[in-house]
């Protein structure tokens, strides 16, 4: 992949079972948004071929709409006046054809998302109004309400709090148990979806390890990644990952 | 003095200025959130500089500021898809580049340089039927696209990013925005001129913010607001004999003064009454 007349990912080779759990970790620039771009077919590759559900999504862009994409937060103005409801309906709505009406079938399903997200009190609020952590569960809830069969998440957990951090990651491991989506989301927080995820990937322009998360956990293929000395340690039985770094 | 005003050239100024307001406040709207207020300002003075061309070679001034603004358009929506270059920086030097083209022209068509100079700060008294006939189906076209395609504004506005990966064709629709500003100002050379076109399209949609929690709160706000400002500069003007387009730019910024003041947004309250209710609980502490 290409971005700027700079390749930004080279030599990526790499297949998705339905349903999983994947986590792409990596440092800033690593590529991490430019893969989510490129399965979306936002972002065409130069050589290769990319096949999202079996489609790809540069030739067909109709499989966009199977897909609920999460973008960085902080690339969204907050200032914008646009109500929470709007927001979520956008997931639906968004995804129809002209004229894009929203039927009962609509606001049903974008109240459910709401509810589960805990964000259906700020139904008619203005999105300004609400903290970070609201405002991340807004994205989520609205890409939910699409019924995606693949949730792509970049950095979902960036800049909130750790109830919202909890409840996005419980609530994600049940969209892959109970609704058989495949979720791939891009984070900094490694050690949040350790015990969830059923493969990480840890990327730098390149897949530097991709597989179970107990496989690829090793802190020769982590610190290869970060390009800085990674550890990883034993707590409770848990291993946590310190010292990374996400500037390169 | 009213009598004046049942006039039929009175009745067709107001409607002039209403149209032209109506359209122009609600490209603002999208204009102003996007950030792009200035490129309906360098659009303005692209199409001032088009009908000054077109009277100096003998064309229809619409026309002419119609195809160069539309041009400005497509290239400044081009120049912002590429971003090799800022966009505001495009914008200065289109925006330097046309005023100086538009400058020219008029001295050179100096049998014409009075039509030209209506262009500059408009002439609603004088607009014409045959006028007034195509600026109100040129209003109301762009009124009803934007009507027609409310929700995709909304959407491109609010996350273009999340947008195109939902699958809209952001690019088509920006575009769209503003081949729709670039009519939209073309309306406006004729009833306000260039100079004010840029208060009719950033005003408005400035006063309305501070009141919005919406857009579509925002789009109706940015709609009274110039609704108002036109008829109270319409009556104001009359009464003292002072230029319509230029009394309505007055009571646009006054007004904006005023929004300022009352701001929801800047005192944290959710509509205005609560606004006056935190107002007065402050005085009488």
């Amino acid at each position: 992949m290409v971005l700027n007349q700079q390749p930004i990912l080279e030599d990526l080779s790499f297949s998705i079972v339905e349903p999983s759990f994947v986590a792409v970790v990596g440092p800033n620039g690593a590529g991490k948004t430019t893969l989510l771009k490129t399965m979306l077919g936002i972002i065409k590759p130069v050589e290769g071929e990319i096949r999202v559900l079996g489609r790809n999504p540069v030739e067909d862009p109709g499989v966009r709409r199977l897909v609920g994409y999460v973008p960085q937060r902080e690339r969204i103005d907050p200032l914008i006046p646009v109500l929470v409801k709007d927001i979520i309906l956008m997931g639906r709505l968004a995804k129809k054809r002209f004229p894009r009406r929203a039927t009962s079938e609509d606001l049903e399903k974008a109240r459910q998302v709401a509810r589960l997200l805990e964000v259906d009190q700020f139904w008619e609020e203005s999105y300004a109004h609400l903290s970070g952590g609201q405002q991340q569960r807004v994205l989520v809830a609205r890409a939910l309400a699409s019924e995606p069969s693949l949730l792509l998440l970049d950095e979902p957990f960036s800049a909130v709090d750790t109830p919202t951090t909890q409840l996005l990651v419980r609530l994600l491991r049940e969209l892959v148990d109970k609704s058989g989506v495949t979720i791939i989301l891009v984070t900094h927080e490694i050690n949040v979806l350790l015990k969830h995820i059923d493969r990480l990937m840890l990327l730098n322009r390149r897949i530097i390890a991709f597989g179970k998360p107990d496989e690829v956990l090793d802190e020769a293929l982590l610190t290869e990644t970060f390009l800085k000395r990674v550890q990883v340690v034993a707590s409770d039985g848990e291993r946590i990952v310190t010292g990374v770094s996400y500037h390169a | 003095m009213l009598e004046v005003l049942t006039q039929p050239f009175m009745i067709k100024a107001l409607i002039a200025v209403i149209l032209s307001g109506s359209a122009s406040a609600l490209i603002g709207v999208y204009m102003v959130l996007r950030g792009l207020s200035s490129i309906g300002a360098a659009i303005a003075h692209v199409a001032l500089a088009g009908a000054a061309i077109s009277l100096l070679t003998g064309l229809d001034p619409v026309v002419g500021a119609l195809i160069l603004s539309l041009v400005f358009a497509l290239l400044s929506g081009y120049g912002e898809e590429k971003g090799e270059v800022k966009a505001d920086m495009t914008i200065g030097v289109l925006f330097g580049f046309s005023t100086a083209v538009a400058a020219l022209a008029i001295s050179l068509s100096s049998p014409y340089a009075a039509s030209a100079w209506r262009f500059l700060i408009g002439d609603v008294l004088g607009v014409t039927d045959n006028e007034l006939l195509v600026l109100a189906v040129m209003s109301l076209a762009v009124i009803g696209v934007i009507t027609l395609f409310k929700m995709e504004f909304k959407y491109i506005t609010f996350d273009p990013e999340g947008s195109s990966a939902m699958g809209l064709n952001v690019r088509f629709y920006r575009y769209l925005l503003l081949v729709l500003t670039a009519v939209s100002m073309v309306v406006n050379l004729r009833v306000v001129g260039s100079i004010l076109s840029v208060a009719f399209i950033a005003i408005p949609a400035v006063v309305a913010y501070q009141f919005s929690h919406s857009f579509e709160e925002m789009g109706k706000i940015s709609f009274l607001t110039i609704l108002i400002s036109s008829i109270l500069g319409f009556l104001v003007s009359v009464m003292l004999n002072l230029p319509t387009s230029a009394v309505v730019g007055v009571i646009l910024s006054v007004g904006y003064l005023i929004s300022i003041k009352l701001s929801v947004k800047r005192r944290k309250c959710k509509s205005i009454i609560q606004c006056f209710r935190v107002v007065r609980e402050h005085h009488i502490k």
